[in-house]
């Protein structure tokens, strides 16, 4: 009988627990959305909305109804006055007057809170002026995600948006010179070399982002609930967002795949992925610990293949190291996610390890397959790069950009 | 030997026999911890070539080569929407909870493990008396028949919430009722069809809805569209699928004059600011009067559309009826 108890014992213990259990049962967004929620813009109210709609309108006009609807909005408290301006753009129906009077204003002294959500405005904003308003906004705060507006207005076959390529040109002039660098020599030269900044590490010579903190910090924790949706709308939201803001956005959103909601972990680490090498370079100028800190998500299943992708994207410091692993035990899932990775930051060191892995390709995914080819090439060794039967094209093309766009990783530090 | 005894010996030999079955019951695995589970949908197109016929034509099977889905997703550059065109095992997620993108195989689409894979390990079936013989172990399990299950895509846009929403007697059990009916395979096992029938269905679509015209009177005729036969608005899911319902006139020389738009239905994209959803609900009837331009004859027509801008020629004409003069 004993040994039926200890058999009986042994088997309850042994009853397979779900791989994606939390490991510790927390929730960092609960807690920081707490302790930031009394410093949160505040929300403006359908009636100060829609008087204001009409005080911006009155604001359009010249002579003296258009200086005292402007001096109204001098007059009004500068907190408030930044919630009911970003509500107003982010209103469907508004003349684009108004809207850009709104943005200008945001441009020339929104506080940094108004961040978040005006990058995302970025994806909303069809109207060319605003834009250019919203990447002065923007820069004003060390956010570099206008940038890129700025560059496609310019792009327009000239005369199309005579006014909003204007606008960018005035943009690109008002640039200051950082340094006594040659490439400061003149305005198009600071635009370009700010971009590659932002592009490459971002950062922003000259325009310091604000610390995240008080109301910036609270919209930023507001923005990342929406992760956890459902509907998609809110996470792809939530996503442009935080992946087009500047470096100090990797400590919060590493702090997020501490967190026990799925969602929550998951779009963290894609986030992170979709900032990529930027991140990697951030994090190794500001001897952040990126990689230690997402191989702690290798721990969970349910996103391990995201914790691979992000590591593999971000190319930081000791990512080669945390993947590699992963190329020789995992299943198929996670074999082609540490391929696609090591395509991505991969150096001499795993060459072996990825050509043993291409002798056994039944246990790799097509991509992943492709991407051990590509790597194997990028690192001088003899290999067809032929796409393997059962690749799609878009996958095919995804992982050629990475071979084009690979960050070789350094050594672990320390 | 006397009474006592016999009954300590048959208490004994029971005693042993039911520590025996615990015993067995115990050292065997649970139904599913013997089976290893495939890590590819290829693997399972082997066995059920059948299947896997019907599934190859399969919009599920389309999800992730889709040249619509290519082009609005920027040839999937766009990776928010990969989630649903080449999805980990939905059983993977708590019920109706939306699901993540996986990493391999992804041309496969929306593939056998995309349903079947279980997280406790080998596949799910709806089949109550699953082949325990069968390479895979196949496990009944009833998630697969859930609305839930679909939800985790189809949701979306609310077609679940609709159908949760419709009348009982159109809404039945799930979504398989409709989508993926009872078929006979070889050997006489029933299965359930993987063609996953649905809007690129001439006959489904004809099953769903129902076009009425007529005269009314000398100068007025009449139009009406039914959604009598699908448990969800008409169309449903994709922003992009667009219905509509045009009229066209014979003139004095017995030639049909051009087709006149009457009606769109359709819940509009995410910027397309100035539209409203026009999605016609489950067991409603839109109707429409109007005046009779010729005293000759008139035709009326519902065509659908994979996406709004599709041209006549290439939409799919569910219904068409004349209306004599």
């Amino acid at each position: 009988m004993k040994r039926l108890l200890c058999l009986l014992c042994l088997a309850s213990c042994t009853q397979s627990q779900p791989l994606d259990a939390p490991a510790g049962g927390i929730s960092a967004l609960n807690e920081a959305l707490d302790r930031t929620k009394d410093s949160a813009i505040p929300t403006a109210s359908e009636a100060a909305i829609s008087e204001w709609e009409e005080i911006l309108e009155a604001a359009t006009f010249t002579g003296h109804i258009g200086r005292r609807a402007l001096q109204q909005l001098e007059n009004i408290e500068a907190q408030q006055r930044d919630s009911i301006l970003l509500s107003l753009v982010e209103k469907k129906a508004i003349p684009p007057e108004s809207k850009r009077i709104a943005y200008s204003r945001l441009a020339a002294d929104g506080a940094p809170e108004i961040v978040p959500r005006l990058v995302l405005r970025l994806r909303y904003e069809k109207d060319h002026s605003s834009n250019v308003a919203i990447a002065q906004a923007l820069l004003r705060h060390g956010n570099g995600s206008g940038l890129a507006a700025i560059r496609t207005i310019l792009s327009f076959s000239s005369n199309q948006y005579p006014e909003a390529q204007q606008a960018a040109l005035e943009f690109i002039k008002s640039i200051p010179p950082h340094s006594s660098n040659q490439e400061d020599a003149d305005a198009w030269g600071r635009f370009v070399r700010l971009e590659s900044n932002w592009n490459n590490q971002r950062t922003l010579p000259g325009f310091p982002a604000p610390p995240i903190e008080g109301p910036l910090e609270s919209e930023i924790w507001s923005m990342a609930a929406r992760l956890v949706s459902q509907p998609l709308r809110p996470v792809d939201e939530a996503r442009f967002v935080l992946s087009r803001m500047g470096g100090e956005i990797i400590p919060i959103l590493v702090h997020l795949t501490r967190d026990q909601n799925r969602y929550l972990h998951e779009h963290a680490l894609q986030t992170i992925a979709w900032i990529g090498a930027a991140a990697g370079a951030w994090a190794d100028k500001e001897k952040f610990p990126l990689t230690t800190k997402l191989a702690e998500s290798l721990s969970n299943a349910s996103v391990r293949t995201r914790a691979l992708e992000a590591i593999g994207a971000c190319a930081a410091s000791g990512a080669e190291t945390a993947l590699l692993p992963w190329l020789t035990q995992g299943n198929r899932e996670e074999k082609t996610a540490s391929a696609d990775a090591l395509l991505r930051c991969g150096t001499s060191t795993c060459l072996p390890f990825a050509q043993k892995a291409l002798g056994s390709q039944d246990s790799l995914g097509p991509e992943g397959v492709y991407s051990l080819r590509l790597l194997v090439k990028a690192l001088g060794a003899e290999v067809s790069t032929q796409p393997p039967s059962g690749l799609a094209p878009e996958e095919q093309k995804r992982r050629d950009r990475w071979a084009r766009a690979r960050r070789p990783a350094a050594e672990p530090q320390g | 030997m006397t009474r006592t005894e016999n009954a300590a010996g048959w208490l004994a030999a029971g005693m042993a026999a039911l520590g025996g079955a615990i015993i067995l019951l115990v050292l065997a695995p649970p139904p599913s911890a013997n089976a290893t589970p495939p890590e590819s949908s290829q693997a399972c197109l082997k066995c059920h070539p059948g299947v896997a016929e019907e599934w190859a034509t399969s919009h599920h099977a389309l999800a992730y080569e889709n040249p619509e889905v290519r082009k609005l997703s920027q040839d999937f550059r766009n990776e928010e929407c990969l989630a649903c065109h080449a999805p980990r095992p939905v059983l993977g997620f708590a019920p109706g909870q939306r699901v993540l993108a996986r990493q391999a195989d992804r041309a496969m689409g929306v593939d056998c493990l995309s349903c079947h894979s279980r997280p406790e390990g080998g596949v799910a079936t709806s089949s109550i008396r699953p082949d325990r013989t069968a390479a895979c172990r196949p496990v009944h399990d009833p998630r697969l028949a859930s609305v839930d299950t679909c939800g985790s895509c189809h949701n979306q846009h609310g077609t679940v919430d609709q159908w949760r929403a419709s009348s009982p007697a159109l809404r039945g059990k799930n979504c398989l009722g409709c989508h993926m009916p009872p078929v006979w395979r070889e050997g006489g096992r029933q299965g359930r069809d993987h063609r996953f029938l649905a809007g690129h269905h001439l006959e489904t679509l004809q099953q769903a809805v129902e076009l009425r015209a007529g005269i009314l009177d000398d100068d007025e005729w009449w139009v009406e569209i039914v959604n009598h036969g699908c448990a969800h608005n008409f169309p449903t899911d994709e922003r992009s699928r667009a219905a509509d319902v045009q009229v066209r006139w014979m003139d004095a020389d017995g030639e049909w004059m051009a087709w006149e738009h009457l009606h769109r239905f359709r819940d509009p994209y995410r910027d397309e600011l100035d539209l409203t959803n026009t999605q016609l609900p489950s067991g409603e009837t839109w109707s429409h009067r109007g005046k009779r331009l010729r005293e000759g004859r008139g035709e009326v027509r519902l065509l659908y559309r994979f996406q709004p801008f599709l041209p006549d020629e290439e939409a799919l004409e569910i219904a068409r009826q004349s209306i004599n003069g």
